[in-house]
């Protein structure tokens, strides 16, 4: 053991001493504790009789002690017996009304406030001599860049020689403390007993024992009484400040749970729009509406949308056949698929193909792995068909091959980063597309990228590259285009373009087929396992025959930026509204005036620039757009159309995602050849420009002006 | 207004060069703030008021909650 962890371990031991010590000296509690152990017992035995006298007949000799007071009254509201409690609740109406009551409250108030009256006035010195340093730093110009002030190298050497120590010191400890459960659990059951939730959690037994034997329900007062007790006795086990931190981490932990699941709401809200799209769907909208963004959240969720589907599938046919050895057929097909033996739907009807034939024409049982077919039959009726065995197989080879593949099955003219994580323990594997609890610190682990779209492997009929290897190759999966008005163009834009040529165009490549006749490679047991996702910014831009293909041309309406998924972040907001624009200011003021390196600053950085920082990445986790979407039949004639809302979560959608400048080394490698950039184009000398400055423009429409006058002059 | 002083500003050229107390009786004489002539800035869109009247309503409550008890306390039989 190292001495580092020697000292954890006494560190660790110390601690618990220490709350030992403080469940051991907490003898209210203790008492309490002893009293709800025997109010188990009692109700335990109440029970055990009630049970034998229900069937023997006579009375019960046991008298549960659960329905009374406990021993030692505590000094809460609420009043010991049900009958003063309703008196009590008889004269409420007339003394909440009451004057002199509201002012006897008022002074109670005072009192109880004068902690907050302590703090200011400690803390209003503070400020103002906060507020003083500043006016003296941000007073006077400095270029000294980057030297430290004398301060703020002592500091330095103070952070480093003491505060670094100790921080990773702590560290160390949390990091030991975390990996060793014992402790953890320990200290929890120690703090338990000590705060009376153990007391809390017997009584209830107690009660429900004695309840279930007597339906005393008139008893229930008792009860809430007595946990009212015990809450009293569980706040006075620690100061308020302490009350005042757990509950802030309570509050945390809470709303931080409640955002996940709300990010996960919104995700399932998306899959159902999703599911709700045909094989084509155009997405447009003016530039920079966030069409390409859309589009590959769309991309994302379509993707987890097809593994879903194929696993049900799967289990679908599992449960037809509940007896079937599938977990050997999957060992079978996952070495196929490891070896490129199977490397296609085609591939994996074939393999089931060939067993079927061993099968039916040999006679060769062994190919349905030890399956008593004699017994269990090869068919199953499931009222719309009778299934045979053969064919549900050719199913479930095309369903597991589409669930098994470890690649995306994105196929996009831009880069789409996915990263689900399929998890396999030697069975049927599971999938993890968990998109909001991933850290980007392991992006590289277990990122993949969309695949590059060969155009020609979509084109039916000429193609680019003549005799392409990947032609005819495309079973399933989802083709996502950018742009794709400069691809295909309109009608006008082709018009030139002749269909009996030896070069391949837009008229004579048959690309169109591929959309519209897309779904027949590509359905596995009714559902088809293709989309074609295209954008552009208007829906006129490409032909019409395409257009039609698309079931839903969607435009989106409107953006409500910047939500939170999270809730109870309102003290926080105050802050950065308070704090951010301040420290923004006064940093900009800052970096104009001085080049040095002052204390003040170097702690203002490290405390409220944190600060703005935090509050950014919880909006990076729990942010969201909310998207409204218009979405209308691609024959533009105002059919179907409808209106949908969509999630457009930071976390899953902006994280490393895909580039909205994908294009943008074309342009960089262009401009790499010259050595002239903005600084020295030629700039106006005044606001009327001179005849020289105008012909410096190249201008069409100054070209025409030009030479009109010029013409006319002559 | 704010352009115009910028232009003013503008004419001094790089003011990081010029003696101290020239920019600060500069900035005496002509009352020109650093923070006005900055860009304006695109702050992001927050939730500072309703925040506040989140945060109000939660006192509001807790007031109440302690009126309620202190009330129900005080009652005589």
């Amino acid at each position: 053991m190292s001495v580092k962890n020697k000292w954890y371990l006494t560190i660790c031991i110390f601690i618990t001493v220490a709350l030992l010590a403080f469940a051991g000296l907490s003898f209210p509690v203790l008492r309490r504790f002893a009293s709800a152990v025997v109010d188990l017992a009692m109700s335990i035995a109440y029970y055990g009789c009630n049970l034998f006298v229900s069937f023997n007949g006579g009375e019960n000799p046991i008298t549960p002690s659960v329905i009374q007071s406990p021993l030692e009254s505590a000094p809460i509201v609420f009043p010991e017996s049900y009958d003063v409690f309703l008196l009590k609740l008889q004269g409420f109406g007339a003394a909440f009304l009451s004057k002199d009551n509201f002012f006897g409250w008022l002074v109670h108030l005072g009192t109880n406030l004068y902690v907050f009256a302590f703090v200011l006035c400690i803390g209003l010195p503070i400020m103002l001599a906060l507020w003083l340093l500043f006016k003296l730093l941000l007073s006077g110009y400095n270029t000294k860049h980057d030297v430290k002030t004398k301060p703020l190298v002592a500091w330095l050497r103070f952070e480093k020689g003491v505060l670094l120590p100790i921080k990773k010191f702590l560290r160390g400890l949390i990091e030991y403390v975390a990996e060793r459960r014992f402790w953890r659990r320990l200290w929890f059951l120690i703090m338990l007993v000590a705060l009376n939730v153990f007391t809390i959690g017997i009584e209830i037994l107690a009660y429900l024992f004695y309840l279930v034997s007597s339906f005393d329900f008139l008893s229930l007062y008792t009860q809430v009484y007595k946990l009212l007790s015990d809450l009293y006795l569980m706040y006075h086990q620690l100061p308020f400040l302490l009350w005042v931190v757990i509950g802030c981490f309570f509050v945390v932990w809470l709303r931080k749970r409640i955002g996940y699941r709300r990010l996960n709401h919104f995700e399932h809200c998306n899959t159902v729009f999703a599911r709700s799209l045909g094989v084509c769907t155009m997405i447009t909208g003016n530039m920079g509406k966030g069409k390409t963004k859309l589009m590959t959240s769309l991309n994302l969720t379509l993707s987890t949308m097809f593994k879903a589907d194929s696993k049900d599938i799967l289990m679908q046919i599992e449960r037809w056949f509940p007896n079937f050895p599938w977990a050997s057929l999957q060992d079978v097909l996952k070495r196929l698929i490891e070896r490129h033996v199977i490397y296609s739907l085609t591939t994996a009807e074939l393999f089931v193909k060939k067993k079927r034939e061993r099968f039916e024409r040999r006679g060769d049982s062994s190919q349905l792995y030890g399956y008593d077919y004699t017994h269990y039959g090869l068919f199953y009726n499931n009222e719309l068909q009778n299934l045979y065995l053969f064919d549900v197989l050719t199913d479930y080879c095309d369903a597991f091959f589409i669930y098994y593949l470890t690649k995306s099955m994105i196929l996009g003219n831009y880069a789409i980063r996915e990263d689900g994580v399929m998890q396999d323990a030697g069975n049927l594997p599971v999938w993890d597309y968990d998109f909001f609890k991933r850290s980007p610190l392991y992006e590289s682990d277990f990122s993949y990228y969309a695949n590059i779209l060969d155009f020609d492997i979509l084109r039916k009929g000429k193609k680019i590259v003549q005799g392409s290897k990947l032609a005819d190759t495309f079973e399933f999966g989802i083709v996502t285009i950018t742009e794709l008005d400069k691809e295909r163009g309109n009608s006008l834009d082709t018009k030139e373009l002749k269909k009996n040529v030896e070069e391949t165009n837009q008229k004579n490549d048959l690309f169109n087929y591929s959309p519209k006749m897309g779904r027949h490679p590509a359905t596995v047991m009714f559902k088809y396992f293709v989309r074609f996702l295209v954008d552009q910014q208007r829906a006129m831009k490409t032909d019409a025959d395409f257009r039609e293909i698309c079931d839903k041309i969607v435009n989106i309406e409107d953006v409500k930026e910047r939500r939170l998924a999270m809730p109870l972040f309102f003290v926080e907001e105050i802050l950065y509204g308070i704090i951010a624009p301040r420290y923004e200011a006064m940093y900009e003021n800052y970096r104009f005036r001085r080049g040095d390196n002052s204390l003040l600053m170097y702690i203002m950085r490290n405390t409220l620039g944190r600060f703005v920082n935090w509050y950014d990445r919880i909006y990076n986790i729990f942010g969201y757009d909310l998207l409204t979407l218009i979405s209308e039949s691609g024959k533009l004639d105002g059919s179907n159309v409808s209106k949908d809302k969509w999630h457009l979560s930071y976390k899953k959608d902006l994280a490393h995602r895909y580039a909205t400048d994908c294009y943008k080394q074309f342009f960089r490698d262009k401009s790499a050849q010259k050595d002239i950039g903005l600084p020295d184009y030629k700039t106006f000398a005044d606001v009327n420009a001179s005849a020289e400055e105008l012909l410096q423009m190249n201008s069409y429409f100054i070209r025409d002006m030009v030479d009109k006058i010029c013409g006319d002059k002559e | 207004m704010k352009s115009v002083r910028i232009h003013a500003l503008s004419h001094l050229g790089s003011t990081a060069a010029m003696p101290t107390s020239i920019i600060s009786l500069y900035h005496f004489v002509t009352d020109v703030n650093r923070n006005e002539i900055t860009l304006v800035k695109n702050m992001k869109k927050t939730k500072f008021w309703k925040s506040v009247l989140a945060l109000l309503g939660i006192i509001v409550l807790i007031l109440v909650a302690s009126y309620v008890i202190y009330t129900f306390n005080g009652v005589k039989i």
